[in-house]
């Protein structure tokens, strides 16, 4: 198999770089309350469990597109323009992947994480899941490489999308001009992804490409008087790392076990985040409709 | 990892938030629970946390967390006590911990949330 280098291994440095940059520049701005030393620390703990996580699976990842890779419809060469068709199809596979990241509790337990910072800054950025492997996150790639996709070409897109979406991790940038923000995810729409106030909730889902939301009905603008607030719908109020990489696990293996059906087995497992069998616990719709019936019915 | 914390700290960023008053309280709660209505609002002395309780017999522990506040909603009664001057009330989750309030009313309140608000 080809080897091509690990973007995103190449830009750990820069990463560290610009964490430092943007915490001097919310000293400069006097916005001091952007960062927390120990929800940075966290922050860069789950990183480094989530590279180690990567090695320990990667192999199996590796392994299985390889595989469905046998199966190929097309044999697609390292062409100049299959590059980006690669780019832009390994985009709308993260798309994809992280919509249902956010719908599927089972998917949602490897993502939350990402979201159990109440900051939102680079350092965010950084928390990453342990689970994906379990979680099975990488099925969603797998008809890139059944396409034809070469291995290496489709992981080093994945790579150069995740590095993408490192600068969008803060408030340090307002907007960008109006082409780029109708175009590309940019920090103000992810800011809005990372929010838990319902006009927000399990929005702007995109990877690199926000067209994708406005494609298939998921974006929402940032509006400046609804200003966003990060974090969990309910909150970890703890800096425990093993607690922030593991919690949803915990209240999954808790909801089975405490499970009197099938149904509810199911429904715990594969339905949204927040459901119950009896409605007593909120759904990110659920929260919508509450929102939006208070909205109705203000003067 | 740890340079880049301690950096963070020798810059003099986050540190603990403070609530003013009740309506700070209040504030802060609304934007994690936006459907709880607070009834009556206990507010730490030093300002580093608050207890709110509803028409539908729910009480809010509100505290600092890192630079940020946490909250969490239950339902009364609740296992309430009081040491040395402080009310401790049990979140029910050993990872968020439990809600200190200092106030001259502490015994009182830890009474009330025993029973039933």
């Amino acid at each position: 198999m080809d080897k091509l280098p690990d973007p995103v291994q190449l830009a750990v440095p820069a990463f560290v770089l610009l964490v430092l940059a943007e915490m001097t520049y919310a000293r400069w701005k006097r916005a001091g309350h952007r960062y927390c030393p120990r929800d940075t620390l966290t922050s860069l703990l789950l990183g480094f469990g989530s590279s180690i996580a990567g090695a320990v699976f990667g192999g199996a990842v590796v392994g299985s597109a390889a595989w469905v890779s046998g199966f190929g419809l097309l044999d697609i060469p390292y062409a100049w323009w299959a590059w980006p068709l690669c780019f832009i199809l390994d985009d709308l596979a993260y798309y994809w992947f992280h919509r249902t990241a956010h719908r599927v509790r089972w998917f949602w337990a490897s993502h939350a994480i990402h979201h159990s910072s109440q900051h939102y800054n680079l350092s965010t950025a950084l928390r990453q899941t342990w689970t994906g492997f379990l979680s099975a996150s990488f099925v969603f790639r797998l008809p890139l490489f059944f396409v034809g996709f070469p291995v290496p070409m489709v992981l080093f897109c994945a790579g150069l999308n995740l590095v993408y979406q490192f600068w969008i991790h803060t408030e340090a940038v307002g907007r960008m001009p109006a082409w780029f923000e109708a175009v590309f995810n940019t920090p103000s729409h992810h800011r809005v992804h990372h929010a838990t106030n319902a006009r927000y909730l399990d929005r702007n889902y995109a990877g690199v490409l926000i067209v994708w939301d406005r494609l298939f009905g998921t974006y929402e603008p940032e509006v400046d008087k609804d200003r966003p607030r990060y974090g969990l719908v309910r909150d970890l109020g703890s800096f425990n790392v093993i607690w922030a990489a593991l919690h949803e696990w915990v209240g999954i293996a808790r909801d089975l076990w405490a499970a009197r059906s099938w149904r509810e087995r199911l429904g715990y497992a594969f339905g949204p985040p927040g459901w119950s069998p009896d409605g007593s616990r909120e759904t990110s719709e659920i929260i919508r409709r509450q929102w939006q019936a208070q909205q109705a019915d203000q003067p | 990892m740890l340079a880049l914390a301690g950096i963070a700290r020798w810059l003099g960023l986050g540190g603990a938030p403070t609530l003013a008053d009740e309506g700070e309280a209040r504030d802060a709660l609304r934007h994690i629970v936006p459907s709880f209505v607070p009834r009556e609002t206990w507010l730490d002395t030093r300002g580093c946390s608050a207890l709110l309780l509803d028409d539908a017999g729910r009480v809010a522990l509100l505290r600092a967390h890192g630079a940020r506040w946490a909250a969490r909603v239950l339902p009364l009664p609740l296992d309430a006590r009081v040491e040395d001057g402080r009310l401790l009330v049990p979140s029910g989750e050993r990872m968020f911990g439990r809600l200190e309030l200092e106030h001259e009313c502490a015994a009182e309140l830890a009474a009330r949330l025993r029973s039933d608000g």
